[in-house]
């Protein structure tokens, strides 16, 4: 999976507040929609958005279907930050030397 | 319950002894972003943007940048494209300091960014 998938599954904030759950613990659908006002059918298509960009996979239990983080899920994502987090205080520091030599 | 906020945007925060007007060019005039940024990929510009080379700062080859929205001295918007990575935007915030420079904040991160629904952890908040 891509960072693209990522960031696109985690850009509506229904599915966000449904991942951030799950951070907390397995859970299955209806215990995910608490206090969200959403359906149990859009819940299940938010929960296979999240499944299709790798971020929670799914296991069964009787009649029900619990849900958990990925534990891989958020390394492309992860590895993108890190990326970034190291270039942007870099090319900082080089616009401070160019604006310096611009007064100049 | 705890919910552990997902991180998908960067900012970084910085003071710069330059005034706004100067920032602005340094971001804007394609030449001085070159100078400082990253290298031109190549000659010819695509349209409202440039082509930036990453690849000295394990970054890809090609970055088309594009601008989204330009307040001038105030805010920057550019498209972000890695040539085999996603797209994102970068935002550049421009604020006037009272010593006469310019506090700059660079927010990196998806194209879209769910704020208004997110409440907790989320890196910035700009009305504050």
């Amino acid at each position: 999976m891509s960072e693209t998938e990522i960031f696109r599954a985690l850009a509506d904030p229904t599915r966000r507040a449904v991942f951030e759950r799950l951070a907390s613990g397995e859970a299955n659908a209806t215990e995910l929609r608490a206090g969200l006002p959403i359906s149990q059918p859009a819940m299940s298509q938010h929960l296979a958005v999240l499944r299709a960009a790798g971020l929670v996979d799914e296991r069964r239990q009787g009649r029900h279907v619990q849900y958990r983080i990925s534990a891989e899920g958020l390394r492309p994502l992860q590895e993108w930050m890190l990326r970034y987090r190291a270039f942007w205080p870099q090319r900082i520091e080089a616009l401070k030397d160019f604006l310096r030599e611009m007064d100049q | 319950m705890t919910e552990a906020a997902v991180e998908d945007e960067l900012m970084v925060e910085c003071e710069l002894e330059a005034a706004p007007g100067q920032v602005w060019r340094a971001l804007t005039v394609p030449e001085f972003l070159a100078a400082w940024l990253l290298p031109e990929a190549r000659r010819e510009r695509p349209a409202g943007g440039l082509m930036l080379d990453g690849s000295g700062h394990g970054l890809s080859r090609q970055i088309d940048c594009t601008v989204l929205e330009a307040e001038p001295e105030r805010r920057l918007r550019m498209r972000w494209q890695e040539a085999d990575a996603t797209t994102t935007v970068v935002t550049f915030e421009l604020m006037p300091t009272v010593s006469g420079g310019t506090a700059l904040r660079v927010r990196h991160g998806p194209a879209t960014v769910p704020r208004a629904a997110n409440t907790n952890g989320a890196p910035l908040a700009l009305a504050a």
